[in-house]
């Protein structure tokens, strides 16, 4: 049995046991699952750290090379040491570590997404036009639910909420449901194939 | 012309916009607006529980939505704190930053005496963020304190008076969760909404809820907040004014501008003599 051969038989059976704790109340596949899922917990949370040093090692060999715009990696080295430092000592509910929190990373944060407005409005004066009947139901569609959202629709005319929430109701709705149900298919799907070791993709090292 | 319209700087646009947002905030029209039946069957939710019920407020956001979701979020933890005493709050993430957010939420309620009386332990609790997304949240539906085997200030979850007599997660009355993405609501449903029966209100980010809509409407999440218009929602319905009604003109002028500017694009889209030689 080589490697491969080796986590393809141990994915199936994890997989299983997670499988037959859902359905089943048999205390000891109940206690297992219960048992792999903490594991899942503690792998995931050291993938956090791994993620850390792979981050710093990416960023401080760009900082070595001097690569273009350096200048950044060092003030992510930097800012990731300092806070993690303070972190581990003052704690992540400490006063210093919330300082930089909602001093630094909640304002830039906001500052980024608020950013959205300005592009969207430039970008829909210029883009959204209706060069086609689909992109004209897009854009009358588009800007019922803008309207419909805002109270200002409402002040224009009453009854924009209600064709906003039939919008979003009936044809949005269909819409989701059916990429829904086709990606749960998908996982479903996708779930047997790795089950049976057809599906080898996660192990690294393709179909081979 | 229309083309030289069509290429206005986008400094302008940028400038335009700013002025609509800001503008409101100086000399406010006060536009009414009706609630919704999602918040107000998120709402309906919040306030039926009972003394003693446990409550889990999920905080599964980024400091990018937080201007959005986080008014949702102190407007739900106002109630409970104010006019549902007795009930258990117990706050946590799956997302790294949302239980800070959590505690930033609660120093502001402490600060303005909301929060008075209250016993950390026995009213509520933050047991913090824990690694693993979907994984976790299956966790937390098995076994609640063996997932969160701790809680922020470092003490064990099971000896917490809060979670006397829970052991797995239909022991949860009610879940809110205010989240952004994913992990999110299609995983809590899978994890702890259908299996454990547990009844569960979304806050989600306005580019969130088109897709949670199914959801909703099967009945597997009772009520949701819609951005920032669910948080005045909220508000309204709760009867104190907050930080999501007091941006709703900004909201209603910036979606006005932002249509004025479309259908100025579409115009001068039109109406240009060089669109039918650039096809």
């Amino acid at each position: 049995m080589n490697r491969q051969d080796f986590l393809v038989i141990l994915t199936a059976i994890v997989g299983l046991i997670i499988i037959a704790a859902q359905f089943f109340t048999v205390e000891f596949i109940k206690t297992t699952g219960a048992e792999l899922q903490s594991w899942g917990v503690i792998i995931a949370a050291l993938a956090l750290g791994l993620a850390a040093v792979n981050l710093s090692r990416i960023h401080i060999r760009r900082i070595t090379l001097r690569r273009a715009n350096w200048q950044y990696s060092v003030a992510l080295v930097g800012i990731l040491f300092i806070q993690a430092i303070i972190g581990f000592i003052d704690t992540s509910g400490g006063e210093v570590y919330n300082f930089g929190f909602e001093n630094i990373l909640t304002p830039s944060g906001a500052m980024m997404f608020a950013l959205l407005a300005f592009w969207i409005a430039s970008a829909a004066y210029r883009a959204f036009t209706a060069r086609s009947v689909d992109s004209a139901i897009l854009l009358i569609s588009a800007t019922v639910v803008m309207l419909g959202n805002a109270p200002i629709g409402q002040a224009i005319y009453e009854g924009m909420p209600d064709i906003k929430d039939w919008i979003m109701d009936v044809p949005n709705m269909a819409a989701q449901r059916g990429i829904m149900i086709g990606a749960g298919i998908g996982a479903i799907a996708l779930g047997i194939r790795i089950l049976m070791g057809i599906e080898r993709g996660h192990l690294g090292g393709g179909d081979e | 012309m229309m083309s030289k319209i069509r290429n206005i700087d986008r400094r302008i646009i940028y400038a335009i916009l700013l002025v609509s947002l800001a503008f409101p905030i100086f000399a406010p029209p006060g536009l009414p607006f009706a609630v919704g039946n999602p918040a107000r069957n998120a709402y309906a939710a919040i306030d039926a529980l009972e003394p003693g019920s446990l409550v889990v407020l999920s905080f599964d956001y980024a400091p990018t939505s937080a201007d959005e979701i986080n008014p949702q979020a102190m407007a739900v933890m106002r109630h409970l704190f104010e006019q549902k005493r007795g009930v258990r709050v117990v706050t946590l993430g799956f997302w790294p930053s949302g239980p800070i957010f959590a505690e930033i939420n609660f120093r502001a309620l402490e600060a303005e005496g909301v929060t008075d009386g209250l016993v950390y332990g026995e009213d509520y609790a933050n047991f913090g963020y824990i690694a693993g997304a979907e994984n976790a949240m299956a966790a937390l539906a098995t076994d609640p304190t063996d997932a969160f085997r701790r809680d922020r200030e470092g003490n064990r979850t099971a000896d917490l008076p809060i979670m006397q007599g829970v052991a797995t997660g239909s022991d949860i009355d009610l879940l809110v969760h205010f989240g952004s993405g994913t992990p999110g609501v299609p995983e809590y449903i899978r994890q702890l909404v259908d299996p454990y029966g547990v009844p569960m209100v979304a806050g989600l980010a306005a580019v969130s809820v088109a897709g949670s809509i199914p959801y909703y409407q099967a009945g597997q999440v009772i009520g949701y907040f819609n951005g920032l218009r669910g948080a005045a929602e909220y508000e309204q319905l709760y009867g104190v004014a907050g930080p999501g009604t007091s941006a709703m003109d900004s909201f209603s002028f910036g979606h006005l501008t932002i249509i004025a500017f479309v259908l100025i694009g579409n115009i001068t889209y039109f109406l240009d003599p060089d669109r039918k030689k650039r096809k």
